[in-house]
């Protein structure tokens, strides 16, 4: 079997296995997969290092005169985005097997994981538009059967997941069928389309939402939150907040750069550039008042899109590469951050932010796993999420985009903010009695927050580096040279900052400062004093403060205009499936009008339908 | 530049130990235009380092409940980053050719280390107050971060360049930001800007003494709390400097222009201290208010007209 097809067809069959392990024995299932997909990490590694490769197999004639090649295609950039679905995928059945040990779960959970993988690699791989799309349909119905395998609610959000990401889907196969029709291939590597004429427009936007559904921009990003609280954590890591925004700004990327070679300026970079800025910020004003910390992760997926979707549809060099950094970087840094709340949820058996808090001692990886991945996504430097910001920052900049250059730094402020809630909520302010007795969890679910809390900050420190090995070769070397992007090697390096300097001199701060501490006042420190408010000493439970009002003033304070814009939020703002769930809904409504059980009203409809049949008969309209 | 001597610099000069003793004569002067305006002596020249030596030397408190670490750790991390922010403006401003570790976002990221510091410091302390300051100090932030970054942004539409160097450079041979409109209108939304970064009154409702006493410093004690005033004293350098950078010029050592720089600080340390001292303090929604308000509109006023040329 060639080496591209196995990556596909191995963890497919291997996937069959787990469905015969009975419930109990799950941990047996969960090892198995974990060497699957092990073996999967290690073949993308080696293909990684081993260079461009292709294979293709004739099926048919589609209609009688298009050739239908099953063609699977490697080169950089697929390449790279295989290896860290790998990793990812790796990470989250390790994270699996002690998440899922107390709870009842089927075996069948690890055949989905395995069967995830499978197909995901078939996106990346895939070099033709309709083997792509069915790999990509697979997926959806498998985030279906993962969703629903959640706690209370779970029927619900994922129904709303299917029906969002299938309308979706659907869009897109429209627009392969424009491609299809008008250009007559749908070899990827073979197609260029200037996107000129309004066929192509029209195809293009298609594409677009499909792309960015399954990443979760707005205004197709309500199943994320939705899905957010019933689904397991491990599922969100390693779906929402990893796998999707790869795929998802994978394909953005590839229909952007490489098939339809989006210029700067241009009317559709405009469009994705206006899409990505409100997502930014919309979705971090809705996180900001969130009650519910997965919930409030799931609004930062969504708003973290945003900054991927501004910059490869700046169509920017610099921003470009910074928007697929960011792609990388938020996988990272978003599957920590649901791993670290799976932890938590494990452990308290909650995840509502006015219930926790002083989780800092319980659970001190959890925190600073945690801590570190909040810092990155809120792009305090040095970690990684302000590394790839800033390329985006520089782009906007030398795009003139000023007004989109403000949203993108003020997001990130907002995004500091509501983090600044959870690590209040959760991990300082003062600790309910009853989790005095919260452990750490079991070290093979610490061992991925580790991890991915390494990559943050090593990402953020040597930014040189995997922008250098991945970014940067995946947007020059590859299939992405369509668009002239001057000397795009040379763009980032030029002028980068040097976060190397800046961490060693505040760590130098730092221990200076600890010296300090350690020789005045002898080091020595009191806790033995209650706090002591208004002339009264309280008792624990009374002084507890949750973080979820923090934000209060933002919401109540400030005038109707924004008031509004929360109470939807609540809701979902600007959620497509709840509006046009309500103008399906007026459709039934008035047909169940009609429907009222009258014979003389369903007499009368005949009545006037026969009028109206002999009508049309007699003037032979 | 040899790791030594980048560490030399951080400690020593234009770092630590200059930026310390500087920001701490910027308190003096200061409590002593603040007295004189109240009909008060005021103290002597050296009292700030006498109140930072003697709180060194006391003993330190945590209270019950607080998370020990996070809330000890802070001061220090904001002081290590406060640092980090007022090396790298002077090493440019010293010497525009070199360029050092980075350009306005990064600076302009560093500086809410600081203030991040303390937000998570006092939520750590276990006091609802300090809980409070937190949470309104976070708010402040937001507040005032969106017209900041677009007084900025002014500077660096119209250079074409987020590099200090570049900007200083542009100011040197085209003009200071201030001689032109958009540059004036910047400089007072920055103004207002810092007043609230460095938590002075009408801001200062994060520590608001009179009512929720001190918010995010209250549970501080002995070396932690002189951390926290060695912070807000850098921070009071940093911020006039960065503004001076951005919208006047820059300041040097070099001939007569040493004389320019000083009274350039001093001006702008003056406007703080008589907003400080002729204004009563505001509610954290006026103040949100005001920023997304007034300055937000002035900013963008300044920005456009920076896009515009002038």
């Amino acid at each position: 079997m060639h080496e591209l097809l196995s990556i596909i067809i191995v963890p497919a069959v291997a996937g069959i296995v787990p469905i015969f392990v009975p419930r109990r024995w799950k941990v047996v299932a969960g090892v198995y997969s974990l060497a699957v997909a092990a073996w999967v990490l290690l073949r993308s590694v080696a293909l990684y290092g081993g260079g461009d490769a292709a294979w293709a197999k004739f099926l048919f004639n589609l209609g009688g005169q298009l050739p239908f090649v099953f063609g699977l295609r490697l080169y950089h950039f697929s390449a790279f985005v295989l290896l860290f679905v790998a990793i990812f995928a790796v990470l989250s059945i390790l994270y699996s097997i002690g998440y899922l040990w107390s709870k009842d779960k089927p075996s069948l959970y690890y055949s989905f994981m395995l069967w995830t993988i499978s197909a995901a690699a078939g996106v990346v791989l895939a070099d033709n538009l309709l083997i792509l799309l069915i790999f990509w349909e697979i997926l959806t119905a498998l985030l279906f059967f993962l969703t629903n395998m959640g706690e209370k609610g779970h029927e619900k959000s994922a129904a709303k997941a299917f029906t969002v990401l299938g309308l979706s889907d659907a869009a897109m196969l429209l627009g392969i069928v424009l491609l299809w029709v008008t250009k007559g291939t749908l070899t990827m590597s073979g197609l260029s389309v200037s996107a000129g004429d309004p066929f192509s427009v029209a195809a293009f936007i298609l594409l677009f939402v499909g792309a960015i559904a399954k990443a979760g921009a707005m205004p197709f990003h309500s199943w994320v939150p939705e899905m957010a609280v019933s689904t397991p954590a491990s599922i969100m890591a390693f779906l929402p907040a990893s796998l999707d925004k790869l795929l998802g700004i994978y394909f953005l990327a590839r229909i952007s750069l490489d098939i339809f070679a989006i210029r700067a300026g241009s009317g559709l970079s405009l469009m994705m550039m206006i899409v990505g800025a409100a997502t930014i910020i919309f979705a971090v004003l809705m996180a900001l008042v969130q009650h519910n910390l997965k919930k409030l992760l799931s609004f930062h997926a969504v708003s973290q899109v945003g900054y991927m979707v501004m910059g490869v549809g700046s169509g920017i060099p610099i921003a470009i590469v910074g928007g697929l950094f960011h792609m990388l970087n938020n996988a990272i840094y978003k599957s920590g951050l649901f791993l670290g709340a799976g932890a938590v949820e494990k452990r308290a058996g909650t995840t509502e932010l006015d219930q926790l808090g002083g989780f800092a001692r319980l659970m001190p990886v959890t925190f600073i796993t945690m801590a570190i991945a909040a810092l990155s996504i809120s792009g305090i430097p040095p970690m990684n999420g302000f590394a790839s910001k800033w390329l985006i920052y520089q782009g906007m900049l030398e795009g003139r985009h000023i007004v989109f250059l403000v949203v993108a730094i003020f997001g990130s402020a907002l995004t500091l903010a509501s983090f600044v809630k959870v690590i209040h909520s959760v991990f300082l302010g003062r600790r309910p009695e009853r989790f005095a007795a919260v452990k750490e969890v079991d070290f093979s679910m610490q061992l991925p927050m580790i991890f991915l809390a390494i990559l943050c900050v090593l990402f953020g420190i040597f930014a040189q580096y995997p922008l250098e090995r991945f970014i940067i070769p995946s947007v020059s070397g590859g299939e992405l040279v369509n668009i002239s992007m001057g000397n795009i090697a040379t763009v980032p390096t030029d002028g980068f900052w040097s976060p190397g300097a800046a961490t060693a001199l505040i760590v130098v701060g730092i221990i200076l400062g600890l010296l300090v501490y350690a020789f005045t006042g002898r080091g020595a420190y009191r806790t033995d004093e209650n706090v002591w408010i208004g002339g009264n000493v309280m008792d624990n439970e009374e002084i507890r403060v949750p973080g979820t009002h923090f934000y209060k003033t933002v919401t109540d304070d400030l005038g109707p205009a924004v008031k509004t814009l929360f109470a939807d939020g609540d809701k979902g703002a600007a959620d497509g499936y709840n509006i046009i769930g309500r103008m399906g809904n007026g459709v039934v409504q008035l047909l169940r009008a009609i429907h009222n059980g009258n014979l003389s009203t369903y007499l009368a409809w005949i009545v006037i339908g026969l009028g109206i049949l002999a009508f049309m008969l007699i003037f032979k309209l | 530049m040899t790791a030594f001597g980048y560490i030399v610099k951080y400690l020593l000069f234009p770092g630590f130990v200059f930026s310390a003793v500087v920001g701490l004569l910027t308190t003096w002067v200061d409590r002593k235009v603040t007295a004189r305006v109240q009909y008060r002596v005021g103290p002597p020249w050296y009292q700030p380092f006498a109140d930072t030596i003697k709180l060194l030397g006391k003993e330190v408190v945590v209270p019950a409940g607080a998370r020990t670490t996070g809330f000890l750790v802070m001061p220090v991390v904001g002081l290590a980053a406060a640092t980090l922010a007022s090396t790298i403006l002077w090493l440019v401003n010293l010497d525009p050719t070199v360029s050092f570790v980075g350009d306005t976002i990064v600076v302009l990221y560093i500086m809410t280390i600081p203030a991040l510091a303390l937000i998570i410091g006092g939520s750590a302390s276990g006091n609802p107050l300090g809980i409070l300051g937190a949470s309104r100090e976070m708010k402040l932030m937001f507040g005032y971060e969106l017209p900041l970054v677009m007084a900025v942004l002014t500077t660096v539409v119209k250079v074409g360049s987020f590099s200090f160097e570049k900007i200083l450079i542009h100011q040197e041979y085209n003009g200071v930001m201030l001689g032109s409109v958009s540059g004036v209108l910047a400089f007072i939304v920055a103004i207002f800007c810092a007043q609230a970064k460095l938590g002075f009154i009408p801001f200062d409702i994060p520590e608001a003494e009179t009512e929720i006493a001190g918010g995010t410093h209250i549970e501080y004690s002995g070396a932690p709390l002189a951390v926290v005033r060695l912070n807000t004293a850098i921070m009071y350098l940093v911020m006039p400097l960065f503004i001076i950078t951005m919208f006047w010029g820059g300041v040097n050592f070099v001939g007569w222009r040493i004389l320019t720089s000083i009274l350039k600080y001093v001006a702008i340390v003056v406007i703080i201290v008589v907003v400080k001292n002729t204004n009563p303090r505001v509610r954290i929604d006026h103040a949100l208010r005001f920023f997304w308000g007034p300055m937000f509109v002035l900013s963008a006023v300044a920005l456009i007209l920076a896009t515009l040329g002038y």
